[in-house]
């Protein structure tokens, strides 16, 4: 199944996946997936949480499909939102905001989306291909791997995701701990023993992450909502000339995409920096080498064309650890593999040996979800702006009452609701204050797996804590979490010093990748 | 004294109940090297001390545009959360439409759209109806019926 065996899985894959039915699947997942990313303040982890009960009841490939469509067209949908209203629909879409809505302004907005569009087919397709060559060579490396090695490895991803989320690290390292707090919540596996449910058999079955994500998000959203709305201010254009990018606006993109995609895929790769920082890398990376790098900040097609491929690639990136080792990096994967568990499959090295037509179909899917998004978006752009009228206090209710519906669909209970509504409260406090949310969704997932694979490991060395140093992988990883560690402490260390020397920038919007 | 400050304090007091929670857990030494409790109260001293690490550095008190600063309407918060308790608390009486269909339209009114008060109300019930007919009818997803009995 390795080396040149790639080709024939691949067509083994698309053989599972072209037939009419699942490429309706991949339409579905692809319209759906950027009618919402399209739709402010919810981003492409939301979108995947929201539309889990929609999947309810599907085989697994169709299911896996659909979300291959879904994760592109979330990722893509954002830009349009970004480019045509100053409000960006995520945060990975910030940094596009910038240019592209002084673009729009100019007259130049069509150019604006169809450089966003066609960046993102390139990477996405880009991306997919390095995932496929990559992914198979991970998964040799990872059969050797044991449990202290798995442990070792989502330490790293927590530890990552805690280190670059936003500026203050007693935050981030709250925010982790929290979403850990919440993992431990329910029955423990290994022993049968309940844990925080204080007596309410409600709290038996644990904290679902996906309740976590659709709280923390979209309820907390709408609070917050609830008490800016009144206060901002909200600027946008319409969209004005031509869809085509004109010769010089080609020629000053592809170089862009280019260097977007190269970026965005392996900050993708990475665990813990998601499409965010991508996205802010590949427009740093613009400003240092794109021709018109004067022009940034005034509406410069490359400050679209790069972040818009970043964002896209670092999607495909994500899912090499996830599908390879079965260890998200980020909110959305985070949410993904959830799905997996939903089908009782587990993401790793076993799934590709034992669900090859699944894992294969899936990469097949993700081609085929980003020639949709090419061929669906670009005629169908002046639809998905028409979702921009809908006004945004019957769309956040809309939000909350799709919210509560996949979580009664889910459990079929009113007290699941109760809890949804307490997340809710605490995501919107957790906001006011500049706390991340991704890290909680992560932790909330890894909670019980890392602890799972902690508890193998001291039970195979009998308690003997250097098993995490005495084996060379685990102890690379290992020096690696502590120097992921230590970088934000002897930040916080060295900022305090300099105290009051640098007030942070303004509200980048929420981490939600 | 700093809000973070109390931001701090909370956190600090969320930590020891947790603590105090991973006390609760019955631990049975007999086979597992570790036992059910050890994790949740690593974790519980974790948030305590990153409760304390937020008490000593605050960091910089906030810029005017971060969300720390923003000034908020508090009375539309406070609606919205009790608007959502109520739906709950009438979910399965009302059933699935009519609780939706109140939801819909009085949190759109709490959101600000208050010169709409026709047009929200068709969209309520349009909304609710089609979510009902799409998961209980289309995705066979079991949802209150209530006092209207459909």
């Amino acid at each position: 199944m390795f080396g040149a065996d790639i080709w024939s899985n691949l067509i083994n894959g698309f053989s599972v996946v072209l037939t009419p039915q699942h490429l309706l699947f991949v339409a579905i997942g692809v319209v759906i997936g950027t009618a919402i990313g399209v739709l402010p303040g919810i981003g492409p982890s939301l979108t995947i949480s929201l539309l889990l009960p929609v999947t309810f009841g599907l085989e697994p490939i169709s299911a896996f499909v659909m979300f291959g469509g879904i994760f592109y067209g979330a990722m893509y949908g954002g830009s349009t939102t970004s480019i045509l209203v100053n409000t960006p629909g995520e945060s990975s879409s910030v940094v596009t905001a910038i240019d592209g809505f002084q673009m729009a302004k100019k007259g130049r907005g069509g150019a604006a989306l169809a450089t966003a569009a066609i960046g993102s087919f390139f990477a996405g397709t880009f991306a997919t291909l390095a995932l496929m060559l990559m992914a198979p060579l991970l998964v040799r490396f990872a059969l050797q791997f044991g449990a202290p090695e798995y442990f070792a490895l989502m330490l790293l991803a927590l530890s990552a995701v805690t280190g670059l989320a936003g500026q203050s690290a007693p935050k981030a390292f709250f925010a982790t701990l929290l979403g850990l707090a919440m993992g431990m919540v329910g029955i423990d596996l290994q022993t049968g023993q309940a844990r925080f449910t204080f007596g309410n058999l409600n709290l038996l079955g644990g904290l679902d992450p996906v309740m976590v994500a659709i709280g923390l998000f979209a309820v907390g959203e709408v609070f917050w909502a609830a008490g800016t709305f009144k206060r901002t201010v909200e600027e946008s254009v319409t969209l004005r000339g031509s869809l085509l990018m004109n010769r010089e606006e080609w020629q000053r993109s592809w170089p862009a995409w280019i260097r977007g995609t190269l970026i965005g895929f392996f900050t993708g790769v990475l665990p813990g920096a998601g499409a965010t920082i991508a996205s802010f890398l590949s427009y740093n990376a613009e400003q240092r080498f794109a021709k018109g790098r004067a022009e940034l900040g005034q509406g410069a097609i490359e400050g679209v064309a790069g972040p818009e491929a970043a964002n896209n690639a670092s999607a495909g990136g994500a899912l090499v650890p996830l599908l390879a080792l079965g260890i998200p990096g980020s909110a959305t994967t985070a949410v993904m593999l959830v799905a997996f568990q939903i089908y009782g499959l587990r993401p790793g090295p076993l799934l590709f040996q034992q669900q090859a037509d699944l894992v294969w179909g899936l990469i097949a899917s993700l081609y085929i979800a980003n020639l949709a998004l090419l061929i669906l978006n670009l005629p169908m752009v002046r639809i998905w702006i028409k979702l921009l009228d809908v006004p945004k206090p019957v769309l956040y209710t809309g939000i909350l009452a799709f919210s509560f519906l996949g979580i009664y669909a889910d459990t079929q209970n009113t007290a699941s609701m109760f809890v949804l509504l307490a997340l809710g409260v605490v995501g919107f406090l957790l906001r006011r204050y500049d706390f991340p949310l991704a890290p909680v969704v992560l932790g909330a997932v890894l909670g019980p797996l890392i602890e799972q694979e902690y508890r193998r490991s001291l039970a195979i060395s009998v308690n003997d804590y250097t098993v995490f140093f005495t084996r060379p992988i685990s102890l690379v990883l290992m020096t690696l979490v502590a120097m992921a560690f230590l970088v934000p402490v002897f930040n916080a260390i060295w900022k305090a010093s300099r105290r009051r020397a640098a007030v942070p920038a303004g509200d980048v919007g929420e981490i939600e990748d | 004294m700093q809000t973070i400050r109390w931001v701090a304090l909370t956190i600090i007091a969320f930590g020891a109940f947790y603590v105090w929670g991973a006390s609760l857990i019955r631990e049975s030494t007999t086979y597992a090297a570790v036992g059910p409790r050890f994790i949740p109260n690593a974790i519980g001293i974790g948030i305590v001390l990153s409760g304390l690490w937020l008490f000593a550095a605050p960091g910089a008190p906030p810029a005017p545009d971060t969300p720390q600063r923003m000034s908020l309407d508090w009375v539309s918060i406070g609606l919205m959360a009790g608007l959502v308790l109520l739906y709950i608390l009438v979910f399965r009486w009302l059933g699935y439409i009519g609780s939706t269909i109140l939801l819909l339209w009085a949190g759109a009114q709490i959101l600000g759209d208050r010169s709409h008060l026709l047009r929200d109300g068709v969209i309520a019930v349009m909304l609710a109806a089609t979510i009902y007919l799409v998961f209980s009818r289309l995705l066979g997803i079991n949802l209150p019926q209530g006092l209207i009995g459909f």
